[in-house]
């Protein structure tokens, strides 16, 4: 007994400094250049610089035509995203099937192969997953053009071993004894995943797909930048012919997408709630809504990128086989030469330390976010607490749960890659503005799902605490009940974080991102292949650490 | 038989012939589950030999396994319903296994064979509750919809385990009452284990015993006396069964 209580402090004291040696380390390893910031003639030209810029931009074209470029180029986008989720969860379906224990399992004596399937499915989904979407648009680019299809591909490719992991790991959380008296029927296993396992995990499902299409549309935002297409292929060329303020008309038709997205997933998420106490009239009517919605859009997507589509035919016919083989057969040979296996490792430092230290910043920020965004604490308080809070002071707090939330909303709607963009105008150099904004966009998202499980505390348990102030409600009562959520969210950002400091790398801020795209730039296809080697590898690395820190699916 | 380096079953020699309805009794970890997963096709022994409906499960592949399966209906404890599916869904799963894959996936869009599950939630009185979801049933409603499943499936012999021990004494004779006439309507073979010594008058043939991984006494329900009960439940008898077995 007495060891146990030693025990448990002692992890947890393990657990912060092991947080403090990394963020130290990664403090350590990356190459920071404040020094223009170091006089107050630094300050005045980061701020003359940041007027500059507001100036040049400001107002936004809202011109007819601008207008109505922005409103194509957003479809484009949408469509290029719906696409990719979609095509996405095609493969990813079958793919964690093959990949989930659940599923594989007959309950028959012998099995052998199942292993192997399993194993085989699920170093192909962490291939997929582990190499961000960018770097598949670079390798497609060659393959299909630069066109919105190959950014849906793209897309598609990174969703497809994203959604597929948290497929597979739903699937084997799901509840064993339903699938145990549906093989009792005499079900397959493909009956028992449709009348057992499914149902069961499809909450979950639905909510993480939800979660991807949102970062899809963000992704497929900016994508356009790499390979053509949607707004940000639009926003690149505009920058190009120095029409700086048709391209700020471009990124707020971006961020209104990418808002828009965040609000219309919240809303279907809500519509599906409801149905577990709907009736079957209600049900059935709400489903072939639901339905009837993602055939039309899907049906939109393709009609709104049917002329690249058709365009593909003679892209492939165009293609060079033989030299695609050549080259492109390279990037499975990967270069293991010492000097390249060197750089692999200093590269890989770059993202790593990136995410360390965002995801941790990210952490504290969407925990205070969280206090502010709560309406828990905000606006209910009373229900748990013998307070009394009157109604201008209620007013003050509701607005004060808006702008916290309308924030959040903001600051994950602009992906990292923009705000680098425009952090970069205040730091100048790559480290300093990819930490802010890996930091901004992780801790909108953090801020939403910190909150959620803040907001999913029942009033009893705060009550429970027997806390004076809403403050040591929040501190003793509430936190402790979210301690294991939050970790889980904030491992998954961490990971996520790691494979966005490879796309900031793939746009210049450096490390293993910057060395795949000169490597393929120049030709030397090996050490692309080991670089991107490198990024799977660390993917799953951290994903299995992930797993041992934690329970549960996670993506 | 062995489960993580312990015996669980040792030295079964236990034979049931279609139409005959044994219950199993026995203290917890006597090896009831154990007995009835291995003959339910979802166990392997380590050692011995298990027949089922004439075949040993172990010789069988996935398909031939399947079919068995099918033949065999089990009822458990709790958790027999998939609660995100409707009753409907719930009771025609019983046909999954005459069900090619399409088919199954179509009559999850739109369920065919409604008739079936119908007739079947009437038999168990709750025709009126078939596009419920299972959320909204009591305990006792969600076994009286597993059995309608095994109504649905026409079991050739039909395993429960401890299938009452969750529902009171009125609801668990129901439900036991409904499980031995569909054994006796279909000729089918029945093993049911009991945790409540008074349903062992409900129309079984044969009493079946364990302890300890082996079968301590087996005979006529009316012979089952407190000396057997004591010998069968030992330290336990008391704790567990007092009131219950002194009333017999």
């Amino acid at each position: 007994m007495s060891s146990a209580r030693s025990e448990r402090p002692r992890r947890g004291a393990w657990r912060w400094l092991a947080l403090g040696i990394a963020v130290g380390l990664s403090f350590w390893a990356l190459r920071w250049d404040l020094s223009h910031l170091a006089t107050a003639d630094g300050w005045a030209a980061a701020w003359t610089r940041v007027h500059a810029f507001a100036a040049a931009f400001t107002p936004p074209d809202l011109s007819a035509p601008t207008l109505g470029l922005a409103w194509r180029l957003a479809m484009e986008t949408l469509a290029i995203a719906l696409l990719g989720v979609g095509v996405g969860l095609v493969f990813a379906y079958p793919l964690a099937a093959l990949a989930s224990d659940a599923v594989l399992d007959d309950g028959a004596a012998r099995g052998g192969g199942r292993a192997v399937v399993r194993e085989a499915s699920r170093l192909l989904l962490d291939t997929l997953r582990g190499v961000p979407d960018f770097a598949w648009a670079l390798v497609l680019l060659t393959i299909f053009g630069p066109t919105a299809v190959t950014a849906a591909l793209a897309i598609a490719v990174n969703v497809t071993g994203i959604l597929g992991k948290i497929l597979s790991e739903l699937y084997d959380g799901a509840a064993r004894q339903q699938s145990d008296a549906l093989r009792g029927c005499g079900a397959n296993r493909l009956q028992v995943l449709l009348y057992g396992i499914q149902p069961i995990a499809g909450r979950g499902i639905l909510s993480f797909v939800l979660m991807r299409f949102e970062c899809a549309v963000r992704n497929a935002s900016v994508i356009g930048a790499v390979c053509g297409g949607g707004l940000g292929g639009a926003i690149l060329q505009e920058l190009g012919y120095d029409n700086k303020q048709r391209a700020v008309t471009m990124l707020l038709a971006a961020l209104a997408l990418t808002v828009g997205a965040d609000l219309a997933s919240n809303a279907v998420r809500r519509l599906l709630r409801r149905e577990r106490t709907s009736t079957l009239p209600q049900a059935r009517h709400r489903r072939q809504l639901v339905a009837l919605g993602l055939v039309s859009a899907l049906a939109l997507s393709l009609y709104q990128l049917w002329t690249p589509i058709a365009g593909l035919g003679d892209e492939l016919a165009r293609l060079d086989l033989r030299f695609l083989r050549e080259h492109y057969g390279q990037l499975l040979l990967p270069d293991l030469g010492v000097e390249t296996l060197i750089d692999a490792l200093r590269g890989a430092v770059v993202p790593l330390a990136l995410a360390v230290l965002a995801t941790t910043a990210a952490c504290a920020l969407a925990a205070c976010m969280a206090w502010s965004g709560s309406t828990t604490f905000q606006l209910y308080s009373q229900r748990f607490l013998p307070e009394r809070a009157g109604a201008w002071r209620r007013l003050r707090r509701g607005a004060l749960v808006g702008v916290t939330r309308l924030g959040a909303t903001i600051l994950r709607g602009v992906p990292e890659v923009a705000w680098v963009w425009m952090l970069s105008l205040f730091f100048l150099t790559g480290v300093e503005a990819a930490v802010g904004a890996m930091l901004l966009h992780s801790a909108g998202i953090l801020a939403r799902v910190f909150t959620e499980t803040i907001d999913n505390v029942p009033y009893q348990q705060l009550e429970h605490a027997g806390a004076p102030r809403r403050s040591a409600a929040f501190v003793y009562g509430a936190l402790p009940r979210s301690r294991t959520e939050w970790r889980s969210y904030a491992l998954f950002q961490f990971e996520s974080n790691v494979r966005a400091g490879v796309v900031l790398g793939i746009v210049g801020v450096g490390g293993i991102g910057y060395l795949f795209r000169s490597s393929l730039a120049n030709g030397a296809m090996g050490r692309a292949s080991t670089f991107l080697l490198t990024t799977v590898v660390l993917t799953v690395t951290i994903d299995r650490i992930s797993r041992r820190l934690q329970r549960g699916p996670r993506c | 038989m062995q489960v993580a380096g312990r015996e669980i079953l040792s030295g079964v020699d236990l034979s049931v012939a279609a139409g005959e309805r044994v219950a199993l009794i026995g203290p917890s970890g006597a090896g009831k589950t154990t007995l009835l997963r291995l003959l339910g096709a979802s166990l392997w022994a380590d050692r011995g030999d298990v027949e089922v409906l004439g075949v040993d499960p172990r010789q069988l592949r996935s398909g031939a396994l399947r079919r068995l399966r099918g033949r065999v209906g089990f009822l458990r404890q709790q958790d027999n319903l998939v609660l995100p599916l409707r009753v409907a869904h719930n009771v025609l799963m019983g046909r999954l296994g005459q069900w090619s894959t399409l088919r199954a996936l179509w009559n999850l869009i739109r369920p065919g064979e409604l008739d079936r599950a119908r007739d079947a939630l009437h038999q168990v009185e709750l025709a009126e509750r078939l596009w419920a979801l299972p959320e909204e049933l009591s305990g006792g409603e969600r076994q009286r919809v597993a059995v309608a499943r095994l109504l649905v499936q026409r079991p050739e012999v039909v395993l429960a385990d401890e299938p009452v021990s969750a529902l009171d004494l009125r609801l668990g004779r129901d439900v036991v009452d409904l499980l031995l006439s569909l054994a006796r309507a279909r000729d089918a073979a029945a093993v049911i284990s009991l945790h409540s010594l008074d349903l062992l008058d409900r129309g079984f043939d044969r009493v079946v015993a364990l302890r300890d991984g082996r079968v301590a006494w087996q005979g006529d329900p009316a012979a089952v006396d407190q000396a057997t009960l004591r010998d069968v439940y030992g330290a336990d008898y008391e704790r567990v069964l007092g009131d219950e077995a002194q009333s017999r």
